[in-house]
């Protein structure tokens, strides 16, 4: 069967990592707001977006190209992050798990019906990058090259930052002692806000880079959060590398799915597995204590 | 042959590589008081988690009243007449102290109403009836659990540090009205640090520690026991 | 805050009101109406499952689609429309038995994050399945197959009455204060003989039936459905914040609840869909964090027994 030629896989499998790197890049953010602050943003997804959109409104009105536009939309929605830390979530840091989750939910309904009045619901992209790099009998799409390679590169620099900077390692000591963290002296607020504003900034940066690959609208945000929702369970939550790996393998899943199946059920593959993993291990999820 | 109302055998629970519980046995009395002591994390909540259904992770039998009742759900092990408390207070907050106590009770009873409001009367808070859990003092929410527990009139009731946190005078009210349930029937596993009501109310105590029975018998015997004091101080120096 | 007299009274004279209305109104008002009935019944049946024992729904217009696609299937096929709308509610509860039992394991935020998942599985499910369900573009009803607008309104506020009724009797029972019970303290609950899977899983079933009977009368009312509007996220936010802003786990928040949704539908639905949902957001969002009772927690004063005053034992302060 022509399918299953080695070269078809292989092409299948390049597109699934570099595909999987941008759920990585975007998962690991959400992953490491829960991780630090005990708070499921259901939002996540929306600040993808709103990367996305601000990268758009660039490249529509100034020409400026999605790549070079990442170093104005990201300390963009760093800012704003923080900002939103600062004035919402920090009221419900130390509340049930639930209620941040309400109170996400909240915000997220506010971004995507913003996004809709702003920009209405037809599908935007920016085709800056187009055609694929072509080696031997494989066709790479450049496009998703760059944008694999790249969100690559941030997560390990993210990763990088919690293990080996200062900074970083309070960031994890208030992940995993925030009560210790306090007493050692380290302003537990702040790493808050600075944890919050990474990880949007890391899901605006993963915007940027879809704009190159997908179509989107406010709507998006939807299917992208359930990745990030099935690709944590499964990694575990708040477990940093556990997320990356996890959004690899979906990325690859959904190729191989797409490729010998339809789109669509490549895109159901993350619902099934969000819905699969919660309800065969509702317990028994990899560093998670039963958090109510 | 004295008659066991509750016979525990080789309970064994492992969390995660850790043995919380090495093969604990266990024989109660009927109509007994029988105290459980030891160190702190040697394992008796534990072992109270795992006779009233709440840690269904371990292995080895508990009988209640013949009936196996090991790794059954809680509610079930409630209706078959094993209830406990906890060691710190699980009040319903949201609930009134009444609804407290008549959620507790089987299903259709009909005097819950009264019986809840007569045992109120004797510990003196039948004037809280209709404040919310959360509105109690800390004591007078101890006593509430405990008075939650004879709702169902249960023929084993486990009783986790029950005077923990609280003062004299409704501690003594609380051993009060265990001595004169026990008087008519009910049998009583305490879990307690608390040496002399041990002595006084107890007829068979328990040492844990480290997950296994290291003695039993009466208190006298026990407190003299060697690996009990090695247990609680350490093991002595050689000079 | 009313005296149970005075509570059932005033909801006796609006049943009365709301029974004669065919009768009064114009067709754009007995619409709006119709509607208004319909985001009570779906209100009330988000408070069963969510309100009353904390069990909180992302995604419970799954039952909602299901008894939207039940009941368009099953007219054009010469079924009269009051199977139809059986059928609806029975479609929901056979689903919510399964569902719920897997879902109900799942704490907290995550029985949301699965609700979530199944609506959209549900979704994408009914999408594929083309032969069946015409996929994404949906299914038209011919127009003399369905019911008059007043026989929709009369049924919509059966609906509406009998979810009312369901979380009232539930309330005042003991089965709600099981329920109260699981949402306070779960584990405590089974501590005190409450079969906490089998409550739960009759709220959950309880909680698919209407919404099951309300989607198929809505199709039948606008002769359309289609997978995004079946289970769309409109329909559960809608839920959400009728109910969380009335007042979670009261009988009258949801339909307070479900009051101001509809009114802010009548200015901002028609014009401006996202602005509606937009402001459904903020209002989310203000109530989670300053007030999380809804609206009722305005109206209800707890009674208070001082100790001091009270002949209780004299307290020192414990721990």
């Amino acid at each position: 069967m022509a399918l299953f030629e080695p070269t078809i896989l292989l092409q299948l499998l390049i597109a699934g990592l570099l595909t999987g790197s941008l759920y990585a890049l975007l998962a690991s953010g959400l992953n490491l707001v829960f991780g630090v602050m005990r708070v499921i943003n259901i939002a996540h997804a929306e600040f993808m977006l709103l990367g996305a959109y601000l990268a758009w409104v660039l490249y529509v009105y100034a020409n400026v190209h999605p790549l070079l536009s990442l170093f104005i939309v990201v300390p963009a929605v760093f800012g704003i992050g923080w900002v939103l830390e600062r004035t919402l979530i920090e009221h419900v840091v130390g509340r049930p798990l639930l209620t941040s989750l309400l109170a996400t939910y909240g915000v997220s309904i506010i971004m995507v019906n913003a996004g809709l009045l702003v920009f209405a619901s037809d599908f935007k992209s920016v085709p800056q990058l187009q055609g694929a790099i072509v080696i031997g009998e494989l066709a790479i799409s450049k496009p998703r090259l760059v944008a694999g390679v790249l969100a690559v590169i941030l997560t390990f620099a993210v990763y990088l930052f919690l293990e080996i900077t200062r900074l970083g390692k309070a960031v994890r000591a208030v992940a995993e002692h925030p009560h210790v963290a306090t007493i050692c002296g380290i302003d537990v607020q702040r790493i808050r806000m600075l944890t919050f504003a990474l990880a949007v900034a890391m899901a605006a940066a993963a915007g940027v880079m879809l704009t190159m690959i997908y179509s989107f609208s406010p709507d998006t945000g939807a299917d992208f959060i359930q990745k990030c929702f099935a690709i944590i369970i499964i990694g575990g939550m708040g477990n940093f590398l556990g997320a990356f790996y996890g959004g690899v393998l979906l990325g690859v899943v959904e190729a191989f799915v797409g490729g010998f199946g339809t789109t669509q059920w490549a895109e159901a593959v993350a619902y099934l597995l969000l819905v699969l993993v919660l309800l065969i291990r509702p317990t028994g999820l990899k560093g998670m204590a039963d958090v109510k | 042959m004295a008659d066991h109302i509750l016979v525990v055998r080789g309970v064994r629970r492992v969390f995660g590589g850790v043995e919380a519980l090495k093969g604990v046995d266990l024989d109660v009395v009927r109509g007994s008081v029988t105290g459980i002591i030891g160190p702190n994390g040697s394992g008796k909540t534990t072992l109270f988690q795992v006779i009233s259904g709440m840690d269904r992770g371990a292995t080895g039998s508990v009988m209640l009243d013949g009936r196996e009742i090991l790794g059954c759900r809680p509610y079930f092990v409630y209706q078959c007449g094993l209830a406990r408390t906890f060691q710190l207070s699980r009040v319903f907050p949201q609930l009134t102290v009444l609804e407290n106590l008549i959620v507790a009770a089987r299903r259709h009873d009909r005097g819950a109403r009264s019986r809840a409001l007569e045992l109120l009367e004797r510990v003196k808070l039948e004037a809280y009836n209709e404040v919310l859990g959360s509105d109690l003092s800390y004591g007078q929410q101890r006593l509430v659990e405990f008075l939650r527990v004879l709702m169902s009139d249960p023929s084993v009731i486990l009783l986790d540090e029950p005077a923990a946190g609280v003062n004299p005078t409704l501690r003594a009210t609380l051993w009060d009205m265990v001595r004169h349930l026990n008087g008519l029937g009910t049998t009583f596993v305490i879990i307690e640090h608390n040496m002399d009501v041990i002595a006084d109310l107890c007829h068979e105590v328990y040492v844990l520690s480290e997950g296994e029975v290291i003695a039993r018998g009466a208190f006298e015997k026990v407190r003299r026991d060697q690996l009990v004091l090695e247990a609680y101080f350490g093991k002595r120096r050689r000079a | 805050m009313l005296s149970k007299h005075a509570s059932l009274a005033s909801a006796a004279v609006l049943v009365v009101i709301l029974a004669v209305a065919p009768a009064v109104l114009g067709e754009y008002y007995l619409s709006f109406l119709t509607q208004l009935l319909m985001m009570v019944a779906l209100a009330q049946a988000w408070n069963t499952i969510s309100g009353m024992t904390g069990y909180v729904s992302f995604g419970h217009a799954t039952f909602f689609g299901m008894g939207s696609y039940a009941a368009a299937l099953l007219l054009p096929l010469g079924v009269p429309w009051w199977a139809c709308l059986i059928a609806g509610a029975l479609v929901a509860l056979a689903l919510s038995v399964p569902l719920g039992f897997l879902t109900l394991r799942l704490r907290g935020p995550y029985f949301a994050i699965a609700m979530l998942g199944l609506n959209e599985v549900a979704r994408v499910f009914v999408t594929l399945w083309v032969d069946l369900t015409g996929g994404g573009s949906g299914i038209t009803l011919s127009p003399e197959l369905l019911p008059s607008l007043t026989t929709s309104y009369y049924t919509m506020f059966l609906i509406a009455v009998a979810a009312t009724v369901i979380v009232a009797a539930i309330y005042h029972s003991r089965f709600g204060l099981e329920l109260r019970a699981i949402r306070e303290d779960e584990g405590a609950a089974e501590m005190v003989g409450v079969n906490t899977t089998r409550d739960k899983l009759a709220a959950f079933v309880l909680s698919a039936l209407i919404p099951g009977a309300a989607g198929a009368v809505l199709v039948m009312y606008t002769s359309y459905i289609d997978p995004a509007a079946a289970f769309a996220p409109a329909v559960n936010i809608q839920m959400i914040v009728m109910v969380m802003f009335g007042g979670s786990g009261t009988v009258w928040g949801p339909v307070l609840g479900a009051g101001l949704v509809m009114g802010l539908r009548e200015v901002f639905w028609a014009e401006f869909p996202a602005a509606h949902l937009m402001l459904l957001g903020v209002l989310l969002l203000s109530v989670v964090l300053f007030l999380p009772g809804g609206l009722m927690a305005l109206f209800t004063r707890r009674k208070l027994v001082r100790p001091e005053v009270a002949a209780g034992p004299q307290e020192r302060p414990d721990g």
